[in-house]
């Protein structure tokens, strides 16, 4: 944990040992290996605590509620990597929600064509942000603060603040379903998105671009690097994860709503500091936010497994990303210090 | 015209070492009651270190210091502050958004009774007074940012004045100021001066010192070499001193004919490049594997023409042609498609990218044009990391050890390793060689030197005048903003170019 090196991102050494020992030997300087044995206490207090929690059924249920928060969550890590922020996800899926609610049904476009325009629309209002950001140089808290009330109050604004149903088994399948009646339809997505964006992370070249923006902006810049559009691009891919959670949330209540996803940000964002990123950017992993998302995931199940008053609960999650933040501020100091 | 009375300041045997570094060795400093000591020497020789020295920022190895006869030891410049020791930095210290009178008295601020609020009436009275010394009337109220440049000098000053200190140190006060400004700073120095006030003044300024300092102390290499009254000074024997003729005397072999070079194709070619209060009417030619400096004193206009070269700053008017064809609309990117690279001058700050390995520092601007793919290639990338590391002998264990981990100058060979590793042929460099050891340096002069007969040509930027002579093929002589000589490597020694840099354009 104390580990300043970043083994894990760097160019692979060429003169390659055994592929177990490389593996281990990356394992002993990955920087999340506290976080790891954090959640591992996690696990054990719950299942003693509860003994429905270790079940299979109930760790299912996790890695559903984790989807609703953690492919925004992924997302959010390129985010923070690239030393910006996005408030606006919550309104954002909660625009989604809406849009695909009029398109469906007042409208009555295709499903499929409706779900197409959300995620093509939310990826347009991302980027603007970013572009806001590039352009202007308008911090993305501040611009995504403006979508934060804006995107909520247009999503109010399309559906009156009523529910529109949305009566379709498919949909609802592929949003809330389980597939072989087993594995949540939601936790696929979780899986195949955190896949998808910790290959772009690590593997492309637009991945490290985020993090060499994030990590010297100026420094990316003269190098060559497209820092305007990097930026444009982590603020879409936001924007279009924020409407995959909205597409998930309307199949889960079976319509077009414009109350969902409060606080949607706070976990999303959680998640990614749990996981070790730097909110001053050009650090961070997509393994870390995994981890984080499944902490909280599993913290919230547990507190109700366990009956902890609702309100007591909050209090434990602020004071949980409290802890992290403090923590993480502390070792990069520490390694700052020893460099 | 010298003061005598009972010394304010004295400075016994100072040494200083960084690491293995020797900054300082035994310097002594005698400061009387009303005496103005200009301190010159080149970058490196120790001007720094001695003023941190007395005010207190850093503690000498050895040595004493004495304010009217009492051994001081300071820890901290706040302690060397209340000793009276006031010290003037080149940057500025004020903060944007208080006011004039907040900046004088800041951390300082008079309180009102028990509720501990700011007694605005005696801050503004302290702040006029430290004022009134300087014989000068400020609106106490302005935003300090909504003041020029002069006069926000004028804030610091008074703020450093506030402690009424007996010593007051100012490192290149008039390096931001034009012509009549640092003739009204001067004049306020004297008085201030007449005041009983004892001044260190750092500069560069040749016609400066006769005007403002009563002695001068020449440092070199962390020696003191001379220190004599003002009216023995001449400028051709000061620059001798400050440049001490010995580094002039390696000139090498590897220079370039300069009937050889002007056979080779031009490069890259500025004409009329003009920049607002900048630039003006600068020209400039590079021939293939021609190694050109830059010599020019701070505030110069030297790194300016870089950047607006390579189009970091978008206000270069005038033609650049890379290779015959003209470069409009520059921005780093389309730079490097033409195949020129730049280093910029703040190595930590805009060169690297800290949080990275060395290996992907070295690979930034490799990617999309050598290695032109979306996926990162990781075998591609190691060869090229690995192959530019032996090559620059980059003293790293792996290419995945993290950069802010080397030392500076293997930081700076990481920056022109990354211009490097994407092929390129026209690099212009601005200050490589700050900040960084003797080894180090030599090093760096040597890979351009290589460079050069590999055809990489290079545009060298330095305030090291030394080390110019040493690499280069041409010298060009930068003084505000114009080229006023072009010099052959040979020709290009410290003596003549430091005179050259430090005369001024005004009669």
């Amino acid at each position: 944990m104390t580990s300043p090196t970043t083994t894990t991102e760097a160019t692979t050494p060429s003169t390659s040992p055994h592929p177990l020992a490389a593996m281990a030997g990356r394992l002993r300087s990955w920087d999340g290996i506290g976080l790891f044995l954090v959640l591992v206490v996690l696990y054990v207090a719950l299942s003693f605590a509860s003994p429905m929690f270790l079940t299979l059924d109930n760790q299912l249920n996790i890695l559903q509620q984790a989807a609703f928060f953690g492919i925004v969550a992924f997302a959010m890590t390129l985010v923070i990597v690239s030393g910006e922020i996005d408030i606006s996800v919550g309104s954002m899926a909660a625009l989604s929600s809406s849009l695909l609610g009029v398109l469906v049904v007042n409208v009555g476009l295709p499903m499929w064509v409706a779900c197409l325009t959300v995620l093509v629309s939310a990826g347009s209002v991302g980027a603007f942000a970013g572009w806001v950001r590039a352009a202007f140089g308008v911090p993305t808290f501040i611009a995504t603060l403006a979508l934060y009330l804006a995107l909520r109050g247009l999503a109010q604004l399309l559906t009156n603040n009523f529910p529109l149903p949305i009566d379709s088994d498919k949909f609802f399948y592929w949003g809330s379903g389980r597939l072989f009646g087993v594995i949540p339809v939601a936790a696929v997505y979780l899986v195949v998105v955190f896949a998808v964006i910790a290959v772009v992370a690590r593997k492309t070249v637009f991945g490290r671009s985020v993090y060499a923006v994030g990590g010297n902006a100026r420094s990316a810049e003269l190098s060559g690097i497209p820092v305007r559009r990097v930026r444009i691009a982590v603020m879409a891919i936001s924007g279009v994860a924020a409407a995959i959670t909205g597409l998930l949330l309307s199949a889960q209540l079976a319509s077009g709503n414009s109350t969902i996803a409060n606080g949607l940000e706070f976990d999303a964002i959680a998640a990614t500091i749990i996981g070790g990123a730097a909110l001053s950017g050009g650090k961070g992993t997509l393994l870390g936010t995994l981890i984080g998302v499944v902490f909280i995931a599993a913290l919230l199940n547990g507190m109700v497994l366990i009956g902890v008053n609702p309100y007591a609960q909050q209090v434990v999650r602020g004071a949980v990303v409290l802890v992290a933040v403090m923590v993480n501020v502390a070792r990069y100091r520490n390694a700052r210090g020893t460099a | 015209m010298t003061p005598s009375g009972p010394p304010v300041l004295e400075c016994t045997e100072l040494s200083k070492s960084y690491g293995t570094v020797a900054a300082l060795r035994g310097v002594s400093l005698t400061l009387r009651a009303g005496e103005v000591r200009a301190l010159l020497g080149m970058n490196g020789a120790g001007k720094s270190t001695l003023v941190n020295l007395v005010c207190g920022s850093q503690q000498p190895d050895s040595g004493t210091i004495r304010v009217d006869g009492a051994q001081a030891r300071w820890g901290n410049p706040g302690e060397a502050r209340d000793g009276g020791i006031a010290v003037v930095h080149q940057e500025f210290s004020l903060v944007p958004g208080l006011s004039v009178a907040e900046n004088i008295t800041l951390g300082r601020w008079p309180r009102t009774g028990r509720l501990g609020l700011i007694d605005s009436r005696a801050l503004d009275h302290q702040a006029r007074t430290a004022l009134e010394m300087l014989g000068e009337s400020l609106p106490l109220g302005r935003d300090v940012a909504r003041l020029p440049i002069a006069q926000q000098q004028i804030v610091e000053i008074a703020k450093a004045l506030l402690a009424e200190p007996r010593v007051l140190i100012l490192d290149e006060p008039t390096s931001a100021l034009n012509a009549t400004e640092v003739d009204a700073l001067i004049a306020l120095l004297r008085r201030l001066a007449g005041q009983g006030v004892a001044i260190i003044y750092v500069s560069h300024r040749m016609t400066e010192i006769p005007q403002v300092a009563d002695t001068l102390t020449v440092l070199r290499d962390g020696r003191e070499v001379r220190t004599f009254g003002v009216e023995e000074a001449t400028p051709q024997a000061v620059a001798a001193l400050i440049g001490g003729g010995a580094a002039d005397d390696g000139v090498r072999a590897t220079h370039a004919e300069a009937s050889e070079l002007d056979s080779r194709p031009v490069v890259l070619a500025v004409r009329g490049g003009r920049m607002p209060s900048v630039l003006d009417q600068v020209d400039l030619e590079l021939r293939e594997g021609e190694v050109l400096g830059i010599a020019g004193l701070l505030g110069s206009g030297r790194t300016e023409l870089l950047e607006g070269i390579y189009g970091i700053r978008k206000d270069l008017a005038g033609s650049v042609k890379v290779r015959g064809r003209a470069a409009r609309r520059r921005s780093p990117r389309s730079m490097l498609r033409r195949g020129v690279g730049m280093t910029p001058e703040d190595r930590k700050g805009s060169g690297i990218v800290p949080m990275l390995g060395v290996g992907e520092n070295l690979l930034l601007s490799a990617r999309g044009r050598v290695i032109r793919s979306v996926w990162v290639k990781h075998t591609i990338e190691a060869v090229i990391a690995r192959a530019t590391i032996t090559k620059l002998s980059i003293a790293t264990s792996s290419g995945a050890q993290s950069i802010d981990t080397l030392s500076g100058g293997n930081q700076q060979k990481a920056v022109i390793g990354r211009l490097l590793a994407a092929k390129m042929t026209v690099l212009l460099l601005d200050e490589p060689t700050r900040g960084i050891d003797v080894h180090a340096k030599a090093q760096i002069y040597s890979l351009i030197r290589e460079l050069s007969a590999a055809g990489v040509a290079s545009v060298f930027v330095s305030s090291e005048l030394g080390e110019l002579s040493e690499v280069c093929d041409r010298v060009l002589v930068l003084r505000d903003g114009r080229v006023v000589e072009q010099l052959t490597g040979s020709e290009a020694t410290t003596e003549r170019l430091l005179t050259l840099a430090m005369q001024e354009g005004r009669p």
